[in-house]
């Protein structure tokens, strides 16, 4: 595979300069057709007959194409009209929003069509594999942060460093700071960013006035000691009592002042107290007192001083700062929709800290499969998707993400919708500030060693126990360390 | 005054059953009227028993946004094959297998059941990629065709149903001169009306409800069933408006036809006493 | 060749012959849908699955032979060990709580009650609900404070237990949620209850037999094979158990990988699913789909050899 990728680079290369030629001479855009035609017939390898029929067929637009032309001929391959293959998780929704990507793309590239596979579930992987096995891949597809790694150490996913390197429509700069981590592996990247962004703490308004207190600044970190004297002034249960008064229910609550995400949040806390998760040479300090220090804070929000939803007392099935019953809540930028579609007034500001200030935030990618038939196309479109500015302003335009794209950040923060403009700021300042973002895995170069999924499946039962109360950390730490260091070593669960 | 007062069982039997039908209720209950909440109501807590204010727009704004009719159709092409197909392939092996003698019946039967022994998920890859070769994925066929060529579960039941009818009915219409294709239609068939009635109910369910199977092989939006787009208005994507009221409705909707038919459904099993009864 | 043995028979024990010879056609004729679908349809994964068993198969490469690696591994892996005992737990609650269950309420439901049907329809409905919008719905229900079943258990002082949240009683909440959408099996012995013939009672009442008597003697008899169907299907589906944990502990948010707390809901077949499709372990997979194969194949045939003790049939021959 990675041979025939090599021999394809090289032939780019070498007929660069004669397909600008070509270019130049198929003025004639209705010849073009004929022209497809005899090179097929004569090309040894398809892959320079494609780039002639792709190049003549856009020549025959405006002028400003043709300077498009130019940049793409390096890249393109495939073969006259084409079927890409796209495989969508998610609901109606992202389906609706990968029509007008789609629509838009081929706006400028006609030759290309597409086949649209839609699962409407969580678990996106059972029918990606299902597909693969059948040998009907598709070419491409939105993929899950939790998977990409996996899939990536399986040899699902291709490579896109290559392509990347000789795009001459990407440009590093053009993008934030670490908008890429989610999808890397061994220091390279499998996949390109679509949705969402940066993790922060968000605060409904509403309830700070109720409770009669002023709102965090956005641009102030706030130490853990502060966040939890907050948050009890700011949990009540149903007489009105709050974590310092005497008659306080912990079962009874009815509002929370804290939900910290002990999720893809998680993290955060660890670094946030100078713990580490994977160390440079692939250990899982899981076993520090750091680490143990932080996780058993997390779980004393709610066992201790009852400022947070814990299994062990929660008593309100949905809890959020969009269902009104938190006060402050870790979040997402993938919250935002769903935070205002219920008119919240809300803002932001940054992740507490204990000793060290972090920050954290990913992306969910597009992928291109590493046996697709175009490979060049697939690539072609989700950079398209995913790193252009007319394809992710569609993104931006719905309100969906955090744009990767530094000339569309203007437009995500002077967006109308809440939070404010200084609280959406909060956003990139967690994501672009080099002394405070941190990614799991980030000293091996690999988000979360290539294997989060399964590190999820494993922590989850011990999770459960902590945030029960019948285990504190440092009865499984050990277990714990040795069982994840076990996952990073060989992939194998047990 | 002069009625005679109500029997202590029958009056047990009233309070179980009214206690019975409240708590049954329940879930219907709060599907229906979380389904008229506002989107911030449906979290508010406690609980909100009776949605204030009503919205009715979650229906119609459902209808305006989700394919709603698009979906019942692929709905109901899928249910009614599976009707068709499991009554026809299951009654028939069913009283096969209970009432005919003839060498390798309990073989067939034993390893029909064990196919139903096998866990899914170990039979989900090579059948998906038998119908992938087929090109049957992304079509009905791989959810409408199989039910024709047999439902085990159904048989098993249909099978145990016969086995009790007696048999002075068959050999008088045996004796009679009747063959065999005509005591399996005109006489075993009328006495399982209640057999086949629970069989046309579980499989109508079966076809409305299913969820793993259409999701598999359905990957087209066009294509796509009612319980498909509930799941898709329920679930949490990043970036996603939040759609639950929507999901709520979209599964009200989705109850009622089911509901209507079992509740009509029911008069088949009035017949079917009377009939048993007659000929018993 | 069925014809030519026929002809070839001496005239007396013609007319058994023709029957048999009719029996024998018409037999495989009425199941010839079934055999086909065997054939074509469902056979074939499932020697597909065995033989996987015995391979290491990534799904995205072609498997390879590992012998009987996958079967060996099987004991020495933990998680094993606890969906084992997990499932165990919830077969051993699930299956007798849901048949005794459903029975009684068939047989309220089978009393010729006034506005009986619409009864019948109410408690169906549970099972009408799709099970994707169900999932929200127990969360309220069960809801430890304020849902509509601690509520009255808090009020009158009795213990409310927590329900989902707490590991132990994971499992006994996904039992108590199988009570709720009983409305099948309800159906199937209501099916049954109609089914016995009324002459059988007319008599019973001439010989002055009690209530108790008539149910003994009668209808317990007379559904009985009904309800060995219904504990085979019992059997079956409490082993591969998925959904129902599938909807309470897989799904999206603070949850994401959790099978219950300390895995108190980690099915068998949960966990199945996650070798097949989530680590790329489908050889394993299909072992341990093949260990439970055999173990449900054993149950299921211990169940039909007791028929001959407690199960009654008009037909003669012990059948599968």
């Amino acid at each position: 595979m990675s041979e025939k990728r090599i021999t394809r680079r090289q032939l780019m290369r070498l007929s660069a300069a004669a397909i600008t030629g070509l270019v130049a001479a198929a003025c004639a855009p209705r010849v073009v057709e004929k022209v497809v035609k005899e090179t097929v017939i004569v090309g040894g390898t398809p892959q320079v007959v494609e780039k002639v029929v792709k190049e003549t067929v856009i020549v025959a637009g405006t002028p400003q194409v043709v300077e498009k032309v130019v940049k793409e001929t390096v890249v393109v391959t495939g073969k006259g009209p084409i079927t890409l293959n796209f495989f969508n998780r998610g609901g109606e929704y992202i389906a609706g929003v990968m029509d007008s990507e789609i629509e838009l793309y081929q706006e400028s590239h006609p030759e290309i069509s597409f086949e649209i596979n839609a699962v409407a579930d969580y678990s996106h992987q059972e029918a990606l594999l299902m597909m693969i096995a059948a040998g009907t891949g598709p070419d491409c597809w939105f993929d899950a942060n939790r998977t990409t790694g996996m899939l990536t150490r399986k040899g699902v996913t291709m490579d896109l460093e290559p392509f990347l390197e000789v795009d001459p429509n990407f440009n590093e700069d053009d993008y934030i700071n670490n908008c890429w981590i989610a999808q890397t592996y061994d220091g390279k990247r499998w996949g390109l960013p679509w949705d969402s962004g940066a993790m922060c703490m968000a605060f409904n308004t509403d309830l700070f006035d109720q409770a009669g207190i002023d709102y965090p600044d956005p641009q102030t970190w706030m130490k853990w000691d502060e966040i939890v004297e907050l948050a009890k002034q700011l949990t009540f249960d149903m007489d009105d009592n709050t974590p310092n008064d005497s008659g306080f229910a912990p079962a009874r609550v009815k509002q929370y002042g804290l939900q910290p995400n002990r999720d893809h949040g998680r993290q955060t806390y660890i670094w946030a107290n100078d713990a580490e998760l994977i160390e440079s040479d692939g250990s899982m300090p899981m076993d520090s007192d750091k680490f143990i220090e932080a996780m058993n804070w997390l779980a004393d929000l709610g066992l201790k001083h009852y400022v947070s939803p814990t299994p062990a007392f929660q008593a309100a099935t949905e809890m959020g700062i969009q269902q009104g019953n938190i006060a402050m809540e870790h979040i997402g930028v993938w919250n935002l929709g769903r935070i205002n579609a219920v008119d919240i007034k809300w803002g932001t500001f940054q992740v507490p800290y204990n000793t060290s200030k972090a920050s954290y935030g990913h992306y969910s990618p597009l992928c291109v499969f590493s046996k697709t038939k175009y490979p060049q196309e697939a690539y072609d479109f989700v950079f398209f998707a995913t790193c252009s500015y007319d394809g992710e302003k569609i993104l931006v335009d719905l309100g969906m993400q955090q744009p990767i794209r530094k000339d569309l950040r203007e437009q995500f923060l002077s967006n109308p919708e809440p939070p404010e403009q200084k609280y959406r700021q909060v956003f990139y300042d967690a994501f672009e500030n080099q002394q405070t973002f941190r990614w799991p895995g980030d000293k091996v170069g690999s988000y979360y060693g290539g294997w989060y999924q399964i590190l999820l499946e494993f922590w989850g039962p011990y999770l459960d126990r902590l945030w029960l109360g019948e285990v504190r950390w440092e009865d499984v730490a050990k277990e714990v360390r040795e069982g994840s260091e076990e996952i990073l070593r060989t992939g194998e669960i047990s | 005054m002069t009625r005679p007062p109500i029997p202590f069982g029958r009056m047990l039997s009233y309070i179980a059953l009214i206690g019975g039908s409240l708590l049954m209720l329940m879930p219907f209950y709060w599907l229906i009227s979380t389904s008229l909440k506002t989107l911030k109501n449906i979290y508010v807590y406690p609980v909100q028993w009776f949605p204030n204010p009503i919205r009715w727009q979650n229906y119609t704004e459902l209808f305006a946004e989700v394919p709603v009719l698009l979906y019942t159709r692929n709905t109901l092409i899928i249910t009614v094959f599976n009707v068709i197909g499991t009554v026809f392939s299951a009654s028939l092996a069913g009283y096969s297998f209970a009432r005919l003698r003839f060498r390798g019946r309990d073989l067939v039967f034993s390893i029909l059941l064990a196919t139903v022994m096998v866990p899914f998920a170990v039979t989900m890859i090579p059948l998906y990629v038998m119908f992938s070769k087929l090109g049957w994925v992304g079509t009905f066929l791989p959810l409408i065709v199989p039910p024709f060529l047999g439902a085990p579960v159904n048989t098993f039941m249909l099978r145990q149903f016969f086995r009790t009818i007696p048999m002075e009915l068959e050999d008088a219409a045996r004796i009679d001169g009747a063959g065999r294709p005509r005591i399996f239609l005109q006489i075993m068939l009328p006495l399982a009306k209640p057999a086949l009635t629970v069989t046309t109910i579980q499989s109508v369910l079966w076809g409305w409800n299913s969820f793993l199977q259409p999701l598999i092989y359905l990957r087209k939006n066009r294509l796509w069933t009612l319980a498909l787009g509930i799941n898709s208005l329920g679930m949490f994507m990043p970036g996603v408006p939040d759609t639950t009221h929507f999901q709520m409705a979209l599964a009200t909707v989705m109850v009622l036809p089911p509901v209507i038919l079992y509740f009509m459904a029911q008069r088949a099993f009035v017949q079917g006493i009377v009939l048993t009864g007659l000929k018993g | 060749m069925q014809a030519s043995a026929v002809s070839g028979s001496p005239p007396r024990r013609r007319f058994w012959r023709r029957l048999n010879f009719e029996d024998t056609f018409f037999g495989w004729l009425f199941i010839l849908p079934s055999v086909l679908g065997l054939l074509l349809v469902r056979l074939g994964p499932v020697f597909v699955s065995l033989g996987l068993s015995f391979t290491k198969y990534e799904i995205i490469s072609s498997p390879k032979w590992v012998g009987l690696a996958n079967y060996i591994k099987l004991p020495t892996d933990r998680l094993w060990l606890k969906s084992i005992s997990v499932t165990l737990k919830y077969v051993v609650m699930a299956v007798p709580a849901t048949l005794v269950t459903a029975y009684a309420i068939a047989l309220v439901m089978n009393r010729d009650i006034k506005g009986i049907s619409f009864y019948r329809t109410l408690w169906y409905l549970p099972t009408l609900v799709p099970t994707v919008a169900s999932a929200a719905i127990w969360r309220w229900a069960l809801n430890p404070e304020f849902g509509p079943i601690n509520y009255p258990l808090k009020a009158l002082g009795l213990p409310a237990p927590r329900w989902y949240a707490d590991p132990k009683w994971a499992i006994p909440s996904l039992v108590f949620m199988s009570l709720w959408s009983l409305g099948n099996s309800t159906l199937i012995f209501l099916a049954a209850l109609k089914g016995v013939p009324d002459v059988l009672y007319e008599a019973a009442e001439v010989d002055g037999a009690s209530t108790l008597s008539k149910f003994r003697h009668i209808t317990l008899p007379m559904t009985s094979s009904i309800i060995f169907y219904q504990m085979i299907m019992s059997i079956i589906g409490s082993f591969q158990i998925f959904a129902a944990a599938w909807i309470f502990y897989g799904l999206g948010g603070d949850t994401i990988g959790s099978a219950g707390p300390a895995n108190a809901g980690l099915f068998y077949v949960l966990y199945l699913y996650r070798n097949a499709f989530g680590y790329f372990k489908n050889g394993y997979a299909c072992a341990m789909a093949w260990a439970l194969f055999l173990a449900i194949m054993l149950l299921t045939w211990l169940g039909f050899r007791s028929q001959r003790a407690w199960v009654y049939y008009e037909t003669e021959g012990g059948g599968a």
